[in-house]
């Protein structure tokens, strides 16, 4: 036992460090349903009771009835056989449904805590882990956590209670025989056990194969337009077959040793047959008058029934302790993600920030996404209520950060930022955001409705609310031309529309969100400047007597701006006004010029 | 499979050996008891015993054999499936991507091909030794006693029965469950790409409700059909539990009430023979719930394998050696739309230009005036609806797709990076490239300095997506990418609007040097992007409204004249910016 221990340890040690804890946070998972648990508990055990009835009294019914010629008798067993024999047929049913409804309940639990958990995790957390691997904690880890609760589990238990019951009949039918059907067993055991220990480590190379290819699949299929716009499908087709041909060949190596178990178990499970039959053959010729040496035919026949079913639950077990041990690295790898503190947390005594009126201060702000590597340097800023704020630079220059330390996507590492006075990493983060009204860069729509996805800025906006977001940014023209209006779904990643249309729709949302404060993140790059006038104008209705952050590199759209930033490698080097800048003759006239230097190559 | 047709063979003989052996045994045993223990002759107890102990070595030697090719067929099977479905997505178009989910196409080609698999494994490993163990078991069951035998009768149609209406009843089901499935990965590929905007707009709430609603529709699907399988396999056991019972019932009586009917070793033998058919009923009540999966499976993935390319090559399609184009690109009345019918509002309609090697070529319009349809179609990545596009005045349609594709650069709208290395990024259209093409490609995109900024320069590491770079970095990676295929045609689509002006000058500057003997395509929404171009050509409503260089079309197009003032903001500049243009 301690040696199968130890492998067991041995496993876990490389899916990860506590494979027992996860077993015991698994049970706690499935403690909402201890009536339920009890209830398959009852019926494993009343069915591996049926289930080794069977046997012996069939071999009572051969010896005490039908070699005795005793009809009524046998009458009188063959109902109790049938008896046991629906006995076994409503506990299996009983067990299988039972443990299937608690199982996928169990399940669901753990999918909505891992999202959940997602939810509360900060951006940190997104750039740090690759969204494949995310994904196959998702699929793959939660598909063999699937396999062990559904099927795996109650088969384990009836598997073992069946051997356990099988053993004990044996050693009530026949004490001698069932010595000699236990010779055979420790050999059986070892192998199993030779088995197992090389099964380990090539399903784990399996399974790294596997996540190798499907990491190659997620990628390419997401980049295919990539791949085909550069005619690679050649190249992107050669990557893909070194990692199919790896990982088919690794799960023919591994498979193959999981099927020499069973092979082995066959021929054994066969000597086991004759080891007995030969010993009761044995007994039968010695024909001794002790009572422990004696044998009859329906003893032997029932023990030969006992010996030929053994190997059955026993290759079971071995099969579905590889997956539970996998199983269990899985529900780890879940947990792991489950317990991880998030970056960003709200304070214990965090207040909702109130109605603001939106004046925002930044008070000699460090911030860096890698320790050492600063990007943002003493950063001081005022924006009164109703003050539109421009952040210029070129790229890399931290005018992004900015947008994600106020959002507190992000915590600063010195300094202060607060709105209305109120310091925003004193109050909760959802009240925060709630007032912020935030267009991206990347304009990310999710796969519905164009109604809905608008929606998204206030969920409780009317159709009408929508539509009237949607003229203001200027996308109701559009999205009235698309096959089918408001209701056209929206691919995954909004494929079917332009890039530019995407930004209109994002920009509808924030309309609809009507915060108090908007932030304005290159949000009409991709939109062409004759409906960037038209968005400008509804955005300026909508801007005024809120405060507002824009970024952008077409300088014309910040021309109206009441203070402009311009940052460079992380820190201000110029503010004040458009014409105050251009008269300083700096970094932003250099900018604004550059932007019609194509004219004058002309 | 076909290919694997001989290791079937040979899997199906190991298995008929190995299924011989096993209903040989229960003879052996039941020799062993009548001739050996009751006729008390040890003799025959050692030759049985041997004889037994021999057929078991023959059973295990064939038995692996069996596995050995059901472990074969199936991975190769499957490797083969995966590579025909991945080969099918390589030869999709633009179009096709439209209109399938990247999650889905996902789980097709992995939980509905494992399904697959562990299928094709059970069958032949277990499904079809069942039939095999049946019929040899019904044959030495008949052989034993004929009379019991007509108990089969019974039990047979019963449990074929039996597992026809489970078929019917759960595989619409799987078809369902991994419906759902797709549903849920889905949710979360979508949250895990837009955490920001889940985060911006605090709708943790409301996607923990999205997400809820599909694993819960998940749960309950699976619910819903476990609780039929949780049927299949007590009952196919109470079946034959029943034929016992009525085994011994009647064999019994017979041989109490009339002992030179039915011998006891009889009875016997026949109850072994029995439980030999226990193996195979557990095997099929086992296995056949996933076959019944895997066939749903099998229809989702023949579902992508008999999606039609959109796009595929002619019959008389030739090659064209790259560089071996002069770049003379023209439209001739071209017309597209994406469900490929040409009506009011199609997205293009009868676009007719040239496009000469040296010229550049701006197109401006409105969003969604057709601008980035109208660069697609030149690289056939769309089909023409209407129309001809000619490249050194041949149809493109003559050329192999691969190798027209291979005469054009193109940075596509959205960056998209692939992870590997800097390296391996900017030479991936042309994977032969010389460090130094690389580098100069990197030099005339302007992602050089910061290429060197990176610890490892060129084989620093770029991740899923290059989301280590920020948006801007990876629109100059991307059209690095495009110039380091030194392309005939090179095509940017709005690809600097994440760069600074000043950048994109500096760009604009060494695509004048590097592409003057390439035909140059540009979607830009800055002004100052197109000034120079020697064509401008402006969209409206997929009509080519205005064809020209600049100072004539500002005097020619009015919509070209708001577009410029819209702007240039109207007022001093513009007219400055005019000025310098006219005097330029």
């Amino acid at each position: 036992m301690a040696r199968r221990m130890a492998t067991i340890e041995d496993r876990a040690g490389v899916a990860g460090r506590n494979t027992w804890a996860s077993l015991k946070r698994l049970l706690n998972y499935m403690q909402a349903y201890r009536a339920q648990l009890i209830i398959v508990v009852v019926m494993v055990i009343i069915y591996t009771i049926c289930y080794t009835l069977g046997p012996y009294l069939l071999g009572v019914a051969i010896d005490q009835y039908v070699l005795e010629g005793d009809l009524p008798g046998l009458a009188r067993i063959v109902s109790w056989m049938v008896a046991v024999y629906v006995g076994m047929w409503l506990s299996g049913i009983i067990s299988g449904r039972v443990m299937a409804r608690v199982a996928q309940r169990t399940l669901e639990q753990m999918r909505k805590d891992l999202f959940g958990q997602m939810q509360k995790l900060s951006l940190k957390y997104y750039d740090q882990q690759s969204a494949g691997d995310l994904m196959s904690r998702f699929t793959n880890d939660m598909d063999s956590l699937n396999m062990l609760l559904t099927t795996n589990l109650v088969s384990f238990m009836r598997s073992l209670g069946t051997l356990i019951g099988m053993l004990i009949g044996m050693f009530v039918t026949s004490l001698v025989l069932t010595g000699a059907a236990l010779i055979v067993l420790p050999i059986m055991f070892g192998t199993m056990f030779l088995i197992m220990r090389g099964l380990g480590p090539r399903f784990r190379e399996l399974q790294m194969n596997l996540g190798a290819l499907n990491g190659l699949m997620e990628e390419n299929i997401t980049g295919q337009r990539v791949v085909i716009a550069y005619g690679q499908e050649g190249s992107s087709m050669d990557d893909f077959l070194v990692a199919n041909e790896s990982a088919r060949d690794t799960a023919v190596s591994a498979n193959l040793l999981a099927n020499l178990m069973g092979a082995i178990l066959f021929v054994l499970g066969n000597v086991n047959v004759v080891v007995v039959v030969a010993t009761g053959a044995a007994l039968m010729l010695l024909d001794s008058p002790r009572l422990i040496l004696s044998v009859t035919i329906g003893r032997i026949t029932t023990m030969i029934d006992y010996t030929r079913r053994f190997s059955f639950p026993l290759m079971e077990i071995g099969n579905t302790f590889n997956t539970i041990v996998s199983a269990l690295a899985g529900a780890e790898r879940i947990f792991d993600v489950i317990d991880m503190e998030p970056e960003v947390k709200d304070k214990p005594n965090a207040q909702p920030l109130e109605q603001i009126n939106g004046e925002v201060v930044f008070n000699d702000v460090d911030f860096s996404y890698v320790a050492g590597q600063p990007i943002l340097k003493n950063i001081d800023l005022t924006a009164k209520p109703g003050d539109m704020i421009a952040l210029v630079g070129p790229t890399g220059a931290g005018k992004t950060t900015i947008i994600n330390v106020l959002t507190r996507f992000y915590d600063i590492e010195k300094g202060t930022i607060t709105i209305d006075g109120n310091e925003i990493r004193d109050v909760q983060q959802d009240s925060l955001r709630q007032q912020l009204g935030i267009v991206l860069q990347d304009t990310f729509l999710f796969s519905d409705t164009v109604m809905e996805n608008i929606r998204y800025g206030r969920l409780d906006a009317t159709d009408e609310e929508v539509i009237e977001a949607a003229k203001l940014a200027n996308a109701h023209g559009f999205v009235t031309r698309l096959p089918d209006g408001y209701k056209t779904e929206l691919s995954e990643r909004a494929e079917n529309i332009s890039q530019g249309q995407r930004q209109l729709l994002a920009i509808a949302r924030a309309i609809l969100a009507d915060p108090r404060i908007l932030i304005l993140d290159e949000a009409t790059s991709s939109v062409d400047t004759r409906t960037e006038v038209q968005i400008q104008e509804a955005l300026l209705n909508l801007m005024e007597g809120r405060t507002s952050f824009v970024i952008a590199h077409r300088l014309s759209t910040i021309r109206e701006a009441d203070q402009i930033l311009v940052l460079k490698d992380g820190e201000v080097i110029e503010r004040g006004n458009h014409e105050g800048l251009l008269e300083q003759q700096g970094f932003y006239d250099h900018l604004y010029k550059s932007q019609f230097k194509g004219t004058a190559v002309v | 499979m076909k290919p694997y047709r001989l290791d079937v063979v040979l899997a199906v003989l190991a298995l008929v050996v190995s299924t011989g052996t096993q209903v040989m045994i229960p003879a052996q045993i039941q020799r062993m008891i009548d001739d050996g223990i009751i006729a008390q002759d040890s003799d025959v107890i050692w030759q049985a015993s041997l004889f037994m102990i021999g057929l078991a070595m023959v059973g295990m030697i064939a038995t692996y054999g069996n596995a050995y090719f059901a472990v074969k067929v199936s991975e190769f099977t499957i490797a083969d499936m995966r590579e025909d479905g991945y080969r099918k997505i390589q030869s999709f178009s633009f179009a096709n991507l439209d209109e399938l989910n990247t999650g889905e196409l996902l789980v097709r080609m992995t939980s509905d091909l494992n399904q697959i698999k562990t299928a094709i494994m059970m069958t032949i490993r277990m499904l079809l030794n069942a039939p095999l163990m049946l019929i040899g078991a019904v044959i030495a069951v008949v052989i034993t006693s004929p009379r019991l035998s007509l108990l089969l009768l019974v039990t047979i149609p019963a449990t074929a029965a039996f597992v026809y209406w489970f078929g019917r009843k759960t595989q619409p089901l799987y078809a369902l469950v991994q419906g759902r499935l797709d549903r849920v990965n889905t949710v979360m590929q979508e949250n895990i790409a837009g955490a920001r905007v889940v985060k911006a707009f605090v709708r943790a709430d409301y996607e923990n409700d999205r997400f809820g609603q599909a694993s819960t529709d998940y749960a309950n699907e699976n619910i819903n059909v476990a609780m039929i399988t949780a049927i299949m396999f007590p009952t196919m056991m109470t079946i034959i539990n029943f034929a016992t019972a009525a085994v011994l019932w009647f064999g019994g009586s017979i041989a109490i009430t009339n002992p030179d009917l039915v011998s006891t070793g009889e009875i016997v033998a026949f109850l072994n023979l029995l439980m030999l058919t226990v193996f195979p009923v557990l095997m099929l009540g086992m296995g056949l719930p996933m076959i019944y999966s895997a066939i749903a499976s099998g229809r989702r993935i023949y579902e992508v394998m008999d999606t039609a390319p959109a796009i595929v090559d002619r019959t008389d399609a030739f090659e064209v050696g790259r560089n071996s184009v002069d770049g003379r690109v023209a439209f001739d009345n071209v017309s597209f739309d994406f469900d490929g019918e040409v009506e009011e509002d199609a997205v293009l309609r009868n676009i007719t230009f040239r496009a000469m090697p040296g010229e550049t070529v701006a197109i401006l319009g409105a969003t969604g005036s057709g601008k980035s349809s109208l660069i697609n179609l030149i690289a056939r990545l769309y089909e023409v609806t209407e129309g001809e596009i000619r490249l050194d005045s041949k149809n493109i349609q003559s050329y192999t797709q691969a190798s027209l594709r291979q005469q054009i650069g193109f940075a596509l709208q959205e960056a998209i990076l692939f992870s590997g290395t800097i390296r391996e990024n900017i030479g991936y259209g042309r994977p032969d490239a010389t460090e130094e093409e690389i580098i100069n490609a990197a030099k005339a995109a302007q992602a050089w300095d910061f290429i060197q900024d990176k610890e490892g320069g060129l084989d620093a590491t770029v991740e899923q997506r290059g989301k280590n770079f920020s948006g801007g970095q990876k629109q100059r990676l991307a059209i690095a990418r495009a110039l380091c295929v030194r392309p005939k045609i090179l095509i940017l689509d709005d690809s600097t609007s994440a760069v600074d002006v000043e950048t994109e000058t500096k760009i604009q500057a060494a695509l004048a040097e590097l592409m003057q003997h390439s035909t140059v395509f540009v979607v830009a929404q800055r002004i100052s992007t197109v000034l120079t171009a020697d064509k401008i050509l402006v969209l409206d409503h997929g009509n080519l409204v205005a064809e020209g260089k600049h100072a004539e079309l500002l005097e020619s197009s009015p919509i070209y004249k708001e577009i410029f003032d819209s702007q240039l903001g109207g007022g001093v500049t513009s007219s400055v910016a005019a000025e310098e243009v006219s005097h330029g």
